[in-house]
């Protein structure tokens, strides 16, 4: 129920754009009735909707958009499906260079889901967050080598848990920055790192549990945790629980190196 | 032409208009096109992400939008921290003025140019906002999703950008109305 001690400017809005309930906007009616200085507000914010509803119409396409957008889509089809591993022998730069490429544009897209996207199993997302770090396409909203500066931005994101910023200076892998993601739709907490060999680590924490993940054959036990891992598009993933909390860490390289990075990173919780 | 081709095509191609009309507004000059074609590049390569049958047109504005705002991250802005007491106080005056709008004082050609002045001058998630729920008519639940903010922060902004346009636009109609008056 509306509080009508003080006026109700808030709502005004909402009642402009047909959001409230039949009850409430009865109730904002009756306010408005002896209220002037409201009814003045919702005539202004009414009035300016109308002078851009007036005033933005659409745009007019250049004569040759609809051709250059056709020509785009060409040129997609022609690229076919999924890119193949390498063959034995070649070299798997390029192939990982596209497979990055179009990564980074799903991920992007995956980052921002909405009800119109299928929901993308969370180890896929990771992959493609971490392919998407390799091209530069992964947005970093602090970029930093220091833990503790980075740890301090994501305390005031207030995510809703405690961020811990894994320092890998130990295993020669410096932190590049990081900031608020999302992961499964919840928020996360983002950090991204780059060895001097070219080895690229994000780990993510957000809310959940692992009992969502998908099912993998390969569980370790360490410490009396369990670690869940996937391999995705060239990547390792190893996700565990802390608390309420999924930490995951994803890295390309070998597995072993990542799992192990994983163990010296996580927390009995 | 494949199904799937169709299919995209059937969705996106109607969205185009809309898209560089927002476009136009989020970026400055003849980028608005780069983007636009980029949005139907990664949303055609991302197609299989698509539900059929859900809101094709937010699916492309939250493309588009992810595109717009990795650029601004890019390129460094900040955003303009505005003092709220203040814009209230500015929106309160504009209230409390008595002067006609624009549209009485100007063509509706005019009318576009000084509606764009006032959007440039929105902070651009405010901006963002506006042109997503109030133009293209988008809940507000899916210009969050667009934006990937929560519901509260789509109405908070939409609130002050509609408060913050008003205030403009009724220091446009000041002015021209003093010109039209010879200075009285």
């Amino acid at each position: 129920m509306i509080d009508f001690d003080r006026h109700p400017t808030d709502l005004l809005n909402a009642a402009l754009d047909g959001r409230l309930d039949a009850e409430d906007r009865a109730a904002l009616n009756d306010h408005l009735a002896g209220c002037e200085p409201c009814r003045r507000e919702l005539a202004a914010l009414e009035w300016t909707r109308a002078q851009l509803t007036t005033a933005v119409d659409v745009a007019d396409l250049p004569p040759d958009f609809t051709d250059r957008v056709k020509s785009t889509l060409d040129q997609v089809d022609a690229e076919g499906p999924a890119l193949a591993p390498p063959a034995p022998g070649a070299t798997g730069r390029r192939w990982w260079w596209a497979a990055a490429v179009a990564a980074a544009a799903a991920i992007l897209v995956v980052a921002w889901a909405g009800p119109w996207f299928r929901p993308v199993p969370v180890p896929a997302a990771v992959a493609a967050d971490l392919q998407a770090f390799g091209v530069s396409a992964l947005p970093l909203e602090l970029a930093t080598s220091s833990p503790a500066e980075l740890e301090a931005h994501l305390q005031a994101a207030n995510l809703g848990f405690p961020v811990r910023v894994f320092d890998f200076g130990m295993m020669n892998l410096a932190l590049t920055g990081g900031g608020v993601h999302r992961v499964d739709d919840e928020r996360s907490a983002l950090m991204a790192y780059r060895g001097a060999d070219g080895t690229l680590v994000i780990c993510q924490m957000y809310r959940g549990t692992t009992a969502d993940l998908p099912e993998t054959a390969d569980v370790r036990r360490h410490n009396e945790m369990d670690f869940f891992v996937y391999q995705e598009g060239g990547a390792s993933l190893i996700f565990w629980q802390e608390g309420d909390v999924v930490c995951v860490l994803a890295a390309t390289g070998d597995v072993e190196a990542a799992v192990q990075l994983a163990y010296a990173k996580a927390i009995k919780v | 032409m494949t199904d799937r081709r169709s299919a995209f095509e059937q969705v996106a191609m109607p969205v185009a208009p809309a898209l560089l009309r927002t476009a136009r507004r989020l970026v400055p000059g003849d980028d608005a096109d780069d983007l636009v074609q980029e949005t139907f590049l990664r949303a055609y390569r991302t197609f299989d992400s698509f539900r059929p049958g859900t809101n094709g047109k937010a699916w492309l504005f939250t493309i588009l939008y992810s595109i717009v705002a990795n650029r601004w991250r890019q390129e460094s802005r900040r955003p303009v921290l505005q003092s709220l007491d203040a814009g209230d106080q500015r929106f309160a005056d504009a209230l409390s003025a008595d002067l006609p709008g624009p549209d009485v004082l100007y063509g509706q050609a005019e009318l576009r140019a000084v509606i764009d002045r006032a959007l440039e001058g929105l902070p651009e998630e405010f901006r963002a906002t506006l042109l997503l729920v109030d133009i293209e008519g988008l809940t507000y639940e899916e210009a969050a999703a667009v934006t990937a903010s929560p519901v509260g922060t789509v109405r908070s902004r939409l609130s002050r950008a509609r408060r913050q346009m008003f205030v403009t636009l009724q220091s446009n109609g000041a002015g021209a109305r003093t010109q039209t008056d010879g200075g009285r």
